[in-house]
């Protein structure tokens, strides 16, 4: 959020896509710490019996911080060139302890509206096989 | 959440929920933002005010998801099958910053039996309403989850 990051966005066309975010290997831990920071602590999150008597394979990586990562990734992008003003996400996919998940997007639309461009994004959440677990949109202002 | 509380929703389709308030509290940023791993921050001295463009640290709006969770230690005994949560919408009107207090304000927007492979189930939304301290809207925010029954 401190980045400094002078995005021009008079470069920026549709069909451009943001540099991805990458979460390598995620760990039971990681998913026990967002628990936390959510103050949710539903135990098929953490908890592989709970999880395994409701018929999943492991512990279930919250829709939640997928969503984040997906916001962190914009945000990491617009440093203080912009702002965020809207995020849709819906989670379409489960994914476990161990996955990779990267996050993508792509400028979907683009318009001048009040001494600002409004971009429009697709926004998505790729595993390994490359299949999308989570996909939304969002909308971000740069200044012209 | 079981099979009758799922239920006892719909009767507040439309109408207003228990409002609550939280403080923006600086640990709490932190462990959100070291929770993404974002390695840009990582102190408290980075999240507090800082000498930016900005003149101010302004806290990752996705913040709000944390705020008015419920704290749900048990799968079993509170939601039956399960419950899923399908998707989070926020839109953004004003950045929030160090000790801001924040308002919520809270509605069941949508309701609707569905049906899944697991049996029946309940869809719905709750529409949420961020306000600072100075009365401004700082964020509307949509969570729908899916209820099996």
């Amino acid at each position: 959020m401190t980045i400094k990051n002078k995005l021009k966005a008079k470069d920026i066309a549709i069909g451009y896509e943001l540099p991805p975010l990458v979460k390598a290997g995620i760990s039971l831990q990681d998913l026990v710490e967002w628990c936390g920071v959510e103050g949710d602590y539903l135990s098929i999150h953490y908890n592989r019996l709970v999880a395994e008597k409701a018929g999943l394979p492991d512990c279930l990586v919250q829709g939640t911080y997928k969503s984040c990562l997906l916001g962190r990734m914009i945000t990491d992008w617009l440093g203080d060139g912009g702002n965020l003003n809207s995020i849709a996400v819906k989670y379409i996919g489960m994914d476990f302890p161990g996955s990779t998940l990267e996050c993508k997007g792509r400028v979907s639309s683009k318009v001048k509206r009040r001494g600002s461009y409004l971009i429009g994004l697709d926004v998505w959440v790729e595993n390994e096989e490359r299949d999308k677990t989570a996909v939304g949109t969002a909308e971000v202002s740069i200044k012209l | 959440m079981a099979r009758h509380s799922a239920y006892s929703l719909k009767k507040h389709l439309e109408k207003n929920l228990i409002p609550g308030s939280v403080k923006v509290e600086q640990g709490a940023v932190l462990r959100f933002i070291n929770a993404l791993y974002d390695m840009n921050l990582t102190s408290l001295s980075d999240i507090g005010p800082v000498k930016s463009e900005r003149q101010n640290f302004v806290v990752p709006p996705l913040f709000l998801i944390t705020f008015d969770r419920e704290r749900r230690p048990s799968l079993d005994t509170q939601y039956g099958k399960g419950a899923v949560n399908l998707g989070n919408e926020f839109e953004f009107y004003k950045h929030m910053a160090i000790g801001d207090h924040i308002k919520y304000d809270k509605r069941l927007s949508n309701f609707k039996k569905s049906s899944s492979s697991l049996g029946e189930a309940v869809i719905y939304t709750i529409e949420t309403t961020f306000r600072n301290q100075r009365k401004q809207n700082v964020a509307i925010g949509r969570w729908t989850t899916m209820v099996f029954l």
